[in-house]
């Protein structure tokens, strides 16, 4: 192992003068701490809220005000070897100021006031952490000093939560909505992961197969692209609508985990099954020939040859189909299935954005986790030969 | 790096699969308390909004209380899918209007419409005829209200002094400005704006009415409230608690030209006829929910953010339903 300090550094070819794309982050995120609210304030869940901005707060708005302009500085100013460090420290010094001055605001704005009273999460706080993200992703672009990056980021990470514990983040509304029904949205939340986790194994135990036999029976590829690329058009409030009369004939229930599960594997068929077709077809003819001449049979082919070949596509198409499902698990809700977007229909039914930002955010951070780790499994699946 | 990767994506997939296997095993189980051997189980189920949730927690909290073993399937959906849970006998008991039973469920069967202006008329008519022709029971109901009405901006009403449906039409009538939120179903309905309309004699221009696919009054109210383009009046439910928190006023309806919509549990005939008491532990807490207290519950959950389930326990304790 070579030292941090002799680790050589290589520059992006855009950031040899200024990195712009680190500079367009902090700019945004300095505007925003000038111009937009930080914070939110109602008088109670749902009437109009009054916005304030970062540095009408209180001295947690100025360090904010701080950490965003030595982000822009670093991006303009920093020797282009020094950024490599440089930058990842001000997004994490960027986090922890926005956590902070947050919490900050969540309890000035709250003192004197009823405990009904509210403190939401402004428009500026979320192009401010989008800034910060931006600023972040331009520090992954430097080869070099990556284990100083993952302690910048262990950092952000400890200190937001520290900012939580000790600066009053518990004073924000989203965590309020939390607390006012934490047993029910552990429940929303297992039974969405369990009904697109359940609707997802189903469709692959179903879909690869029929990418399988799509690939050698000609008559049932027509069919069976048709029919799940037909699938896929339909609305899934219509799907759900459409399914009580099938289930109906057959006696089963119309609404709750059944129907939910049948339309989302249905979703899920189309990227699996397509994925598998197209991964297994194109597969080099001269290697399973070179396989044939070895002396395989059909399935040593199917099996040794064309699977672990094809396998990176199908992971692929599943995590599409991932993304797809738990999106439209919410939607299922509809259908008395107890899933997150419960909390996103009761939120819009009363007005109160912060409810459906807790039915909306561990969705996305469901979908984000979903994605990338079945993306890093499709490059782990890749043979080193052809990554 | 690669031996990273591989490593992530192992860990992954052993997480994910716990996960499953966890989320798997934690699905509804049934709970009881009280005394006794255990009854049941009872689904319960509601709608998705403010109301039903706090009514099917009232009716899951006295069950239990009493000794049934409940399943919570309360916001099962909105009313199509929750009546058809019951009719298909996938829940036990909900929480209906009684308007709503002469309106929607017994359409077809050409019942007088002077009933509705009858809260009495209006129960025992659906009582007796959805029993006769869907199995279906209905319970003591709640002598609350909570039928179609307008709300407008205290500060508008006060401006042009505007405190009934009569007066509303008079300014209409007038040429005065009105723009008003509502859903589809509102102006559409014969028994709700139109109800109004033909009864104070004004006719709403299209360029005067938001109409919006969704039924939840909290959406209309907030627009009349903040003056969303340009709204000055919203369609608001007789026990929402939103109101006052809004400024908004409710015009009084003195030529009683909309439906009495009284929530009561509506029950299966089996399971009614399996555990008749549900009927003596439900009928005296429905008859201490007057309009007033369906207000403050409902203001509980819409403006506090109360969970419906904490609203319900602390009504029942405070009225000593529950100890």
């Amino acid at each position: 192992m070579t030292s941090p300090a002799s680790e050589s550094v290589v520059v992006p070819s855009r950031a040899h003068g200024i990195d712009r794309v680190a500079a367009f982050g902090a700019a945004v995120a300095l505007a925003a701490c000038l111009l937009l609210p930080l914070s939110v304030f109602r008088a109670n869940r749902i009437v109009e809220g009054s916005p304030h901005t970062a540095l009408s707060t209180g001295p947690a708005g100025w360090v904010l005000l701080g950490a965003c302009l030595a982000a822009l500085a670093v991006a303009l100013l920093a020797r282009p070897a020094a950024r490599v460090r440089a930058l990842p420290l001000a997004a994490s010094a960027l986090t922890i100021a926005l956590a902070w001055a947050l919490g900050r605001a969540a309890v000035t704005l709250r003192a004197g006031q009823p405990d009904i009273s509210r403190v939401s999460i402004g428009g500026g706080a979320w192009l401010m952490a989008a800034g910060c993200a931006v600023v972040w992703f331009a520090s992954r672009d430097y080869d070099g000093a990556s284990t100083f990056r993952r302690a910048a980021a262990a950092v952000a990470v400890a200190g937001f939560a520290g900012a939580a514990l000790a600066g009053g983040l518990a004073n924000l509304s989203i965590v309020t909505e939390y607390s006012d029904r934490a047993a029910r949205f552990w429940s929303a939340a297992g039974t969405h992961l369990a009904l697109a986790g359940g609707s997802l194994l189903i469709a692959i135990l179903i879909g690869v197969p029929l990418g399988v036999l799509s690939l050698r029976v000609r008559w049932l590829r027509t069919v069976t692209l048709g029919v799940v690329g037909l699938i896929q058009t339909v609305p899934s409030l219509a799907l759900l609508g459409l399914l009580v009369f099938p289930l109906a004939a057959l006696g089963l229930p119309g609404i709750g985990p059944l129907p939910g599960v049948i339309a989302l594997t249905l979703y899920a068929l189309l990227p699996i099954v397509r994925n598998t077709y197209v991964g297994l077809s194109e597969v080099d003819p001269a290697i399973v020939d070179a396989g044939r001449g070895m002396g395989m049979s059909g399935s040593q082919l199917l099996l040794r040859v064309e699977a672990p070949l094809a396998l990176p596509l199908v992971i692929e198409g599943v995590r599409s189909a991932a993304v797809l499902v738990i999106g439209i698990a919410a939607v299922v809700a509809f259908v008395g299935v107890g899933t997150l977007g419960v909390l996103v229909f009761e939120g819009w039914g009363v007005q109160a954005d912060d409810l459906i930002l807790l039915g909306a955010v561990p969705m996305v951070v469901l979908a984000v986790a979903a994605d990338s780790g079945l993306r890093a499994l499709a490059r782990a699946a890749t043979s080193p030969g052809i990554r | 790096m690669r031996r990273y990767m591989k490593r992530t994506a192992t860990a992954f997939a052993a997480l994910a699969i716990t996960v499953a296997l966890v989320a798997c095993s934690t699905t509804a189980t049934p709970s009881a308390t009280g005394t006794g051997t255990p009854k049941g189980p009872i689904r319960v189920g509601s709608k998705i909004d403010v109301e039903g949730p706090i009514l099917g927690q009232i009716i899951i909290a006295m069950l239990e209380k009493n000794g049934f073993t409940v399943e919570d399937k309360t916001r099962t959906g909105a009313t199509d899918v929750v009546r058809k849970a019951l009719l298909s006998g996938q829940i036990d008991i909900y929480p209906e209007y009684t308007a709503n039973g002469v309106l929607v469920f017994l359409k077809d069967q050409k019942i007088d419409p002077a009933v509705l202006k009858d809260a009495t008329k209006t129960y025992d008519t659906v009582k007796q005829l959805d029993l006769q022709v869907n199995g279906i029971v209905w319970l003591q109901p709640a002598p609350a209200n909570n039928t179609w009405a307008v709300a407008v901006p205290a500060a508008f009403s006060t401006a042009n002094s505007i405190k009934t449906m009569a007066d509303w039409a008079a300014y209409i009538n007038k040429g005065g400005n009105v723009k008003i939120v509502g859903s589809q179903e509102f102006f559409t309905s014969a028994a709700a704006m139109p109800a109004f309309e033909k009864a104070y004699g004004f006719t709403l221009s299209k360029n005067q009415i938001v109409a919006l696919g969704t039924g939840d009054t909290a959406v209309t109210e907030k627009a009349a409230s903040q003056g969303t383009s340009g709204a000055n009046a919203a369609m608001a439910y007789g026990t929402d608690g939103t109101i006052a928190a809004l400024n908004l006023v409710v015009l009084s309806d003195p030529l009683a030209a909309q439906p009495v919509y009284q929530p009561a549990p509506t029950a299966t005939k089996a399971i009614m006829a399996k555990y008749p008491e549900i009927a003596t532990i439900l009928d005296p807490v429905f008859k201490a929910l007057t309009l007033e207290t369906l207000q403050k519950l409902n203001g509980q959950v819409a403006i506090d953010g109360k969970d419906a389930k904490t609203v319900a326990a602390d009504w029942l304790l405070a009225q000593g339903f529950l100890k």
